[in-house]
């Protein structure tokens, strides 16, 4: 798995891309994170438009990092989830938990309205 | 007709047996959904093979079957360990917390596929996926 940083308007957006699955995507994703708290940086949002696919090990990192984010008082919204994965989080009722979006433009605004 | 393949216990090889599915699903009758929930389940048990049951001993191979039909896709994954105690666990029971980490992979496999089984063989552990495509099980009635 990669990770692309880039930030607008205030939120920081990770693009990655690949697979995420267990091993080191989850000390990579969870350092990210811990680096952006780190800055003040709380509002992300995880472009999934990159991913292959994810196993159960690599949807236990993005909740892993959703909690994180929460207990600093930050949100972690999901963009351009592919169908595949769209399937997995319906099965395990994760789409209750992260709001998705399919534009760039809405997910920012959301933060606003939040 | 069937395909063979092993890989080290590995989280890099993981995508080897999904893109063997992929590109053997793509010549037969199963849609993209079902070739993509028959992956995942497959990725699942890979998974589970070379953490827990080949521990990540890179030189531990996974071995994966692919025997296949226009009617029937069954994947079975093998690895040497001792397996758990799938004669007393309920699949079909969603985890309780849907925040938890870990804990939904096998309800993944149980979920997106048509027959899930699992058995202890020459020492090592199985598990044997399968997916039927809806419009073959449509026509048997």
């Amino acid at each position: 798995m990669k990770i692309k940083e880039r930030r607008r308007d205030g939120v920081v957006v990770l693009e990655l891309s690949g697979k995420v699955m267990g091993g080191p995507d989850s000390e990579l994703f969870s350092s990210t994170l811990k680096q952006l708290l780190h800055e003040g940086h709380s509002r992300v949002i995880v472009d999934l438009g990159r991913v292959t696919w994810v196993n159960s090990t690599g949807l236990g990192i993005l909740i892993s990092g959703y909690s994180t984010l929460k207990r600093n008082e930050g949100e972690m919204k999901l963009l351009n989830v592919s169908d595949r994965i769209e399937s997995i989080f319906m099965v395990t009722k994760l789409y209750s938990v992260f709001e998705s979006f399919k534009d760039e433009g809405e997910a920012i605004a959301s933060f606003a309205t939040d | 007709m069937r395909i063979e393949l092993s890989f080290p216990s590995e989280h890099m090889f993981l995508g080897v047996p999904d893109a063997v599915i992929q590109e053997v699903g793509s010549e037969l009758p199963f849609s993209q959904t079902e070739l993509d929930e028959l992956s995942t389940s497959v990725i699942e048990a890979c998974t589970n093979a070379i953490e827990h049951g080949n521990a990540l001993v890179a030189d531990l191979p996974a071995r994966v079957r692919l025997d296949f039909t226009a009617n029937r896709f069954q994947v079975t994954v093998y690895d040497n360990g001792k397996g758990f105690d799938f004669e007393t666990r309920d699949f079909s029971v969603f985890p309780k917390d849907v925040l938890q980490e870990r804990g939904r992979g096998l309800y993944m496999m149980y979920s997106f596929c048509d027959e899930l089984s699992f058995s202890r063989e020459n020492g090592g552990f199985a598990v044997t996926m399968v997916k039927i495509p809806k419009g073959a099980s449509e026509s048997a009635g």
